[in-house]
């Protein structure tokens, strides 16, 4: 090996754990970018400090054929050729495909690249601007009469009752938005809680649960 | 250990028991409030059998005298507990301090739930802190100081209106209970499950149920210390200090409905005026209406109503309708005033726990007295 060669490997080693700043670092990525064998020992640098971490982590792919895929793809999209790209098309292979499957089920994970994914975006996205629409539509036409039912009971002067706990399903616990209306009800549970229950229990159930807003 | 407890755990002499009970119930004819004033008795837990000659069994127990027990219960008791209220979807939570010296009862309520709140109480003075603002809100619950007078003036209407039935014995927060149900003999107000602490008469669990028995409200100590060592004076400085808070006093003036201009006509059954108050506007949350409102308040024994009526502001007042919150039920409604030259509208809201139909009836007979002052 060179004194050349031994300097480079230096260099990458010291780029690999970070000490390289300013005009050393800009050489020593020009000279990865130059040099295969660079590249090669830039690899086998990682592969060693993975491995000396954990014996898990000695399982290695080769990078260069990663990037050679990758660029083939970037090629095939730049064109507009295929924008959608079968799983067979993929230049994985075979064994791998096996693997994959094998690990993974037939499961495809949501951001990758195939049809069925895009086909699924897609139909979300039209149902999801149906349902917006649809809840607005109901929101500004189905208000009125949801909310505002007249009470045969006590109205004599035609006056609606609205009944927004019939409007939620009759459901308990409907949350007050009237900071109006919470006042009256804290005021009525401070002032208001005459009960015989009031002592043993009443007080601590107000002060429990009564708003803090005065 | 307090000397009653001790006397019975070292078992002391029958005639030395006559003296002490003789001793207890002499102090109450006199009036405990000046025994304990003068520092002679700090904290002497009376129990209820002694305190009340009425000793039923509880099957033959009244409405007035479970009431009564209940009260002494928390009267007279020294406890430390997490309380529970659990109200339709919320749940909130609270730690809960109560010590009694047989004249005053101090008792702190720190929230667990929501804003940070500690909530401290002296017999009828209730203060407070909100440590997020640094505003600590002072005022004088009337109602607090009610009971004793309450079950005397309308004893005869809760009878009248709620059946008093053991219906089981459980246990609760490790405590045995006597479940007790006070169901009411018409449609116009909830019923009440109480589980009360069988030896005590402490209330442990308490429920609302609407007309059909369905739970619209429940509260329990989740985890009771009975007879706890809770320090009176120290509760007492934390409740007094008050330094960097500012002190807020709700503006409240007592007034009658009838000096309001206000009546109602026919009443609702068992339901009785209690107080009538004149405060700042429904806008105390957000401050911006400058008109007062009434506030009437109206209660059975058990159940309470507030009437609130304050002039409509169409900024503020949009439509009329109904709201249930837990067993708090609201119903607010726009109401023309034609008694006057000048035709004018107030806006009512009637909130209680009581059925929404109830509410209907206090909006439906009340009424105008005379023209409006203003």
């Amino acid at each position: 090996m060179t004194q050349d060669t031994m300097e480079r490997h230096e260099q990458v080693s010291a780029l690999a754990d970070g000490q390289l700043h300013g005009a050393e670092f800009v050489r020593a990525v020009d000279g990865m970018v130059e040099g295969s064998d660079a590249l090669a020992t830039w690899h086998a640098y990682h592969v060693l400090a993975d491995v000396l971490r954990s014996r898990d982590l000695a399982h290695c792919a080769d990078d260069t054929a990663f990037l050679t895929r990758l660029k083939q793809r970037l090629a095939l999209q730049s064109d507009g050729a295929v924008a959608l790209v079968g799983d067979a098309d993929l230049p994985i292979a075979a064994e791998q495909q096996r693997s994959l499957a094998a690990s993974f089920g037939t499961r495809v994970s949501a951001n990758d690249a195939g049809w069925r994914w895009k086909i699924l975006a897609g139909v979300s996205l039209v149902l999801s601007f149906v349902a917006v629409g649809w809840s607005a539509r109901l929101g500004v036409e189905g208000r009125q009469p949801a909310l505002v039912q007249a009470d045969p009971g006590p109205a004599s002067a035609g006056v609606g009752i609205a009944s927004a706990a019939n409007a939620a399903g009759g459901a308990q616990g409907v949350m007050i938005r009237d900071p109006a209306l919470d006042a009256l009800v804290a005021a009525h549970r401070q002032f208001g809680g005459t009960s015989a229950l009031q002592m043993p229990a009443g007080f601590l159930r107000n002060a429990t649960f009564e708003p803090p807003a005065r | 250990m307090t000397p009653y407890q001790q006397a019975r755990a070292t078992g002391g002499s029958p005639a030395r028991w006559h003296a002490v009970a003789a001793i207890l119930l002499s102090l109450l004819l006199v009036g405990s409030g000046s025994v304990a004033a003068q520092g002679n008795a700090p904290a002497v837990p009376v129990e209820p059998r002694v305190a009340r000659p009425l000793e039923a069994g509880p099957a033959q127990r009244s409405v007035s005298d479970w009431l009564a027990r209940m009260h002494e219960g928390s009267r007279r008791r020294a406890y430390v507990g997490t309380f529970v209220v659990s109200s339709g979807a919320t749940i909130a939570s609270s730690r809960i301090w109560h010590v009694c010296d047989g004249a005053s009862q101090v008792e702190r309520v720190e929230s667990l739930t929501g804003p940070p709140r500690s909530t401290f109480r002296r017999n009828d003075r209730v203060i407070t802190f909100l440590p997020e603002s640094r505003v600590a809100v002072a005022e004088t619950r009337e109602s607090l100081g009610l009971f004793p007078n309450l079950l005397g003036a309308t004893d005869s209407s809760i009878a009248e209106f709620y059946r008093a039935t053991v219906v089981a014995t459980e246990r609760v927060a490790g405590f045995d209970c006597d479940v007790v149900q006070l169901q009411p003999k018409d449609r116009l107000r909830f019923g009440y499950r109480i589980w009360s602490e069988s030896r005590t008469g402490l209330v442990i669990k308490m429920q609302i149920l609407d007309i059909d028995g369905q739970v619209l409200e429940q509260a329990a100590f989740s985890e009771l210390q009975l007879d706890a060592p809770v320090s009176m004076e120290k509760l007492t400085r934390m409740m007094a200090s008050t330094d960097g808070y500012e002190v807020k006093r709700p503006e409240l003036a007592r007034t009658t409905a009838l000096a309001e201009g206000w009546l109602l006509k026919g009443g609702v059954p068992g339901f009785k005026p209690m107080s009538c108050y004149r405060r700042a506007g429904s806008g105390v949350a957000g401050g911006t209406a400058p008109e007062e409102t009434m506030q009437w308040i109206f209660s059975d024994g058990l159940a309470s109503v507030s009437i609130f009526v304050e002039p409509a502001d169409p900024r503020r007042h949009g439509a009329a309708g109904s709201m249930r919150i837990g067993a708090t039920q609201t119903l607010t409604r726009r109401i023309a005033d034609k008694s006057s030259d000048k035709p004018r509208e107030w806006w009512l809201t009637v909130i209680g726990e009581v059925p929404g139909p109830t509410l209907a009836l206090f909006v439906q007979g009340l009424e105008r007295s005379r023209p409006a002052p203003r």
